[in-house]
């Protein structure tokens, strides 16, 4: 993993073009890397126009300015893990040496209640995005016990984070308490406004080398250690359900630790995708963090803070850092990349060795994860 | 695929997808069984079915707000996306009975609402 950036993030970056963004991202990752733009050949890169077919990732070829060797198949596999665990498997098959992942947008999100995808047996009811997670919530709650000041304390602690983070959208805002997450006006129940996460503007990228350009590099190496997906069903189709939740990811997170010889006591940092708050219990237990059911407990117990046993997003999360569409999944894979260099705006409380992201979404049919090491 | 769906509901009867080779169903509808990959035909549900969860939700574009999205298990088995109508939204639980209520859509179109099973069961 050799160069990082993420461009300025805010609810609204306007006038600048999702293609001006994500340019200065893609030339701020290979600058972080020591490389020069011509040195890329691999492109999983969102291409939102203008000029070439939305979403061609060899639109790219003419601003690199030669040939790509390979690219990606846009929307997601440009983004955080998945697109990283798809540039590492190119690079490692021998089709590219200097693989650029990323995107972003400006301007492209008015609403943050519309799943945007029209499915036939979803969208009559208005399921909301937030919605479609609190269903997964509600039943956690049901079998498990967890209760709203368990959702309560993830919101409070990511945002705590993020309200030291100069970087984050919510620099500044709170402290907050369990108590005025639950005082917060509702959403969808059981998820208070604050249990939710922002709805931003955006771009990020990560240039990932084979590991015989590491000599050219100018930042200290990271490694990506392993991975794993899992799919369960296509985005917005099917009813949002626990039982699906609870299946989907946990042969992925066996297959990404068994990858990289880590266990997950062996993590140091998670930058886990929270949506809600209860994403963030959910991926907890999906990664074997604590044993299913005992999230809500664990989250309580102090766990996730900067101080904890289990610390999870430092630098605020999509609670209060940011969230740019697809590319918050990017977000996540460098907030675990600059953990580990010890370039963090927010070091966690210990030495970082292994930084593990994940990234979900459409209530809980999808996740992906990778783990990263020095 | 789906309009015989949307035809029976207007019946008031809801249908779903039952394979012809094992016999079981599911929902929603994708090109074969879910179960063995086998074809399958519309069949009859009764309708009937529990909550297996919900959100009250309370911000939204479109709809009058607060009301009830849910996700009810069906008597045969598929889980199944639905609104709740005739309940006060701090009556329903987890485990409620509920049945197949269709109600009118904005632009007369007829969806596939349930209701409380029990009448007794409408506010709390």
């Amino acid at each position: 993993m050799a160069g990082v950036y993420a461009t300025r993030q805010a609810r609204s970056l306007a006038p600048a073009t999702s293609l001006e963004l994500i340019l200065e991202a893609v030339r701020g990752a290979v600058a972080d890397a020591g490389l020069e733009l011509g040195d890329v050949d691999g492109v999983a890169v969102d291409w939102p126009g203008p000029g070439g077919l939305v979403g061609d990732c060899a639109s790219w070829a003419p601003v690199i300015g030669h040939e790509l060797a390979w690219v990606g198949s846009a929307q997601l596999d440009n983004a955080g893990a998945r697109g990283v665990l798809k540039a590492a498997a190119a690079i490692q098959a021998g089709l590219c040496d200097v693989a650029v992942v990323g995107g972003g947008q400006s301007g492209a999100y008015t609403s943050n209640v519309d799943p945007g995808a029209v499915t036939e047996f979803v969208t009559w009811t208005g399921a909301s995005v937030m919605a479609q997670f609190a269903l997964v919530a509600q039943r956690h709650m049901h079998e498990f016990g967890t209760t709203p000041e368990q959702l309560a304390t993830v919101a409070a602690t990511i945002r705590n984070n993020g309200s030291v983070n100069p970087e984050a959208i919510m620099f500044e805002r709170g402290p907050y308490a369990v108590r005025d997450v639950l005082a917060s006006r509702f959403v969808a129940e059981p998820l208070h406004l604050l249990d939710c996460c922002l709805v931003g503007e955006g771009a990020a990228a990560v240039v990932l080398v084979a590991a015989d350009r590491r000599p050219d590099l100018r930042q200290p190496a990271v490694e990506l250690l392993g991975g794993g997906m899992g799919f369960g069903d296509g985005g917005y189709v099917a009813p949002p359900s626990l039982t699906k939740a609870r299946e989907v990811g946990t042969s992925a997170a066996r297959r990404m630790f068994g990858l990289a010889g880590v266990r997950p006591s062996d993590v140091d940092v998670f930058c886990l995708y929270d949506a809600t708050s209860f994403e963030v219990i959910h991926h907890l237990e999906t990664l074997g963090v604590c044993e299913f059911g005992e999230g809500g407990p664990f989250v309580e117990s102090g766990a996730i803070g900067r101080d904890g046993s289990a610390p999870v997003n430092p630098d605020g999360g999509c609670l209060a850092f940011a969230w740019n569409g697809t590319q918050q999944m990017t977000l996540k894979v460098i907030e675990c990349i600059r953990q580990l260099r010890g370039t963090a705006v927010n070091p966690v409380d210990r030495d970082v060795d292994v930084a593990v992201a994940t990234n979900a979404g459409s209530g809980a049919n999808h996740i992906e994860m990778a783990v990263f090491g020095k | 695929m789906t309009a015989p769906f949307w035809a029976a509901l207007s019946a008031g009867v809801l249908t779903v997808p039952t394979c012809d080779e094992c016999g079981r169903t599911f929902f929603p509808p994708v090109i074969v069984c879910t179960h063995c990959a086998g074809s399958w035909k519309w069949g009859e549900a009764t309708g009937r079915g529990v909550v297996y969860s919900f959100s009250v939700v309370h911000r939204h574009d479109a709809l009058p707000t607060p009301w009830v999205l849910a996700v009810v298990r069906l008597e045969c088995g598929p889980l199944f996306l639905t609104r709740l109508v005739g309940i006060e939204p701090g009556a329903v639980e987890v485990g409620l009975e509920v049945v197949l209520q269709p109600t009118s859509d904005g632009d007369g179109t007829l969806v596939p609402t349930f209701g409380p099973a029990t009448p007794e069961v409408v506010s709390r």
